[in-house]
C-alpha cells in the first residue's frame, strides 16, 4: 500500500488532490450540497451554484484548514460553508428578481422582505436539514451502486422508505421474512457506513 | 452549530421519513464539475492566489494567465482603459462588458458588444447577470474566471 492510502481523503485534498480525490469528493459531498440546498428553498439551478461556490472556497481555503476528524470539525467547516451560499444564492436570486423588476417598475418594495428559509434558518434547523441530506445522499449512493442487486434493492426500498409490511414484501419476493430483515439490517449497516464516513471527511482507507 | 458534534448512526424513522419528503434522484453534476477542474488548472498557473474579487483572464496564447482585480468596477474591452484594456484581443469589442457591484452582488453586463458575452458555455449571450464564484466568461475568443475570495 502506497503511502498516500494512508492519507485521508481531507488531508489528501490539503494537499491540493488529485483529479481522483476530488471525483471522490463529488461522490462523497456532491450529492449532500446539493440535496441541502434544496431544502433551504434553492432551486435545482441554484443547487447547483452552491455546489460550485463551495468547492471554489473548499479548493482556496483546505489547504490552511486544521482537520481533527476525531471531532467530527471537517463536516461543521463543510457545513458552515454551504449555508453561507446557500443563503449567497437565495440572496442573489431576489436581486436578480429586484433588478429585473427596477427595470420595468418601481413597485419592487414586495421584495425586499426578509427572504424565507436559509435567510431564517436557525442553527438547529441548519443542522437537521444537513444530517437529512446526508443521509439522502448516501441512499442514493448506496441505491445506485452497481455491484447491489436488484433484488436487494426494492427489498430496502420496499421495507424501509415505503413501510411496506415484511410479510408482504416477502410474500412478493418469494423469499422467507428473515431473510428480508436480514437484507434490511445489512442495507442499514452499509448506509451507517457510507454515513459515518461523509460526517467524517473519509477517514477510511480507500486503497 | 454544535462544535462537539458526535456521529449518530442513522435511525430506521430518520431513513423511512426521507421516503415521504423527497425523491432521491441524482442530479447531473457533470458540467459543473467540469468547470471546476478547469477553474482549478487556471488558478494553479498562478504565483499568487487574487486576495479580492477578480477576473482571472487566460490568454489565447502560452503567456501565463492575469489577474484583473474587479473592484467597484472593471470595463473591459480594446478600448476599455485602465486594467481591463486588452488591446491585442481582436474579437473583442472596443468597450465589450462590465463587472460591477450592485446591491452587493457582482454583476456582469455586455455594453452592446458586436460578439456578445457568454457565461459557463452557454450559448445564449447574456446582458445583464449576477456572477457566481467560479463562473467563466467568454468574450470575444477570450476566457474569464470570476472569483471572489472575500467574506470566508
Amino acid at each position: 500500500m502506497s503511502l498516500s492510502t494512508h492519507l485521508s481523503l481531507v488531508g489528501r485534498l490539503k494537499a491540493g488532490g488529485s483529479a481522483a480525490d476530488w471525483e471522490l469528493f463529488y461522490q462523497k459531498y456532491g450529492g449532500a450540497i446539493t440535496a441541502f440546498a434544496r431544502r433551504m428553498g434553492c432551486d435545482d439551478h441554484e443547487a447547483m451554484d452552491v455546489l460550485q461556490e463551495t468547492v471554489m472556497v473548499v479548493m482556496r481555503k483546505l489547504p490552511n484548514f486544521d482537520y481533527d476528524p476525531e471531532r467530527g470539525r471537517f463536516r461543521n467547516w463543510l457545513l458552515t460553508i454551504v449555508s453561507n451560499k446557500a443563503r449567497e444564492a437565495r440572496r442573489r436570486a431576489h436581486v436578480d428578481r429586484l433588478v429585473s423588476l427596477d427595470a420595468e417598475s418601481s413597485e419592487s418594495g414586495a421584495l425586499h422582505e426578509k427572504l424565507p428559509g436559509v435567510e431564517t434558518a436557525a442553527p438547529g434547523e441548519l443542522e437537521r436539514n444537513w444530517r437529512q441530506a446526508l443521509i439522502e445522499s448516501a441512499l442514493r449512493r448506496m441505491l445506485e451502486d452497481p455491484r447491489t442487486n436488484n433484488e436487494t434493492i426494492e427489498v430496502f426500498r420496499a421495507v424501509a422508505l415505503e413501510g411496506r409490511p415484511v410479510a408482504e414484501v416477502a410474500l412478493q419476493h418469494g423469499i422467507k421474512e428473515n431473510a428480508i430483515y436480514q437484507i434490511k439490517n445489512r442495507m442499514m449497516n452499509r448506509l451507517q457506513a457510507l454515513l459515518s464516513d461523509m460526517e467524517q471527511g473519509g477517514i477510511e482507507m480507500e486503497a | 452549530m454544535n462544535p462537539n458534534y458526535q456521529h449518530e448512526d442513522a435511525s430506521e424513522a430518520e431513513v423511512a421519513a426521507l421516503s415521504g419528503t423527497v425523491t432521491i434522484a441524482s442530479v447531473d453534476t457533470r458540467a459543473v464539475r467540469e468547470r471546476l477542474a478547469c477553474a482549478a488548472a487556471l488558478l494553479s498557473c498562478l504565483t499568487e492566489q487574487p486576495s479580492e474579487p477578480s477576473l482571472v483572464h487566460q490568454p489565447q496564447d502560452e503567456s501565463p494567465p492575469r489577474v484583473l482585480p474587479v473592484g467597484g468596477e472593471l470595463r473591459v474591452g480594446r478600448m476599455a482603459g485602465g486594467i481591463g484594456c486588452l488591446p491585442d484581443c481582436a474579437e473583442l469589442s472596443r468597450m465589450h462588458f462590465r463587472v460591477h457591484v450592485d446591491k452587493g452582488c457582482f454583476i456582469l453586463e455586455d455594453l452592446g458588444s458586436r460578439n456578445g458575452t457568454r457565461v459557463d458555455g452557454v450559448k445564449e449571450p447574456v446582458t445583464r447577470r449576477a456572477l457566481r464564484d467560479g463562473d467563466f466568461i467568454l468574450a470575444g475568443g477570450q476566457v474569464f474566471l470570476f472569483v471572489n475570495p472575500v467574506d470566508e
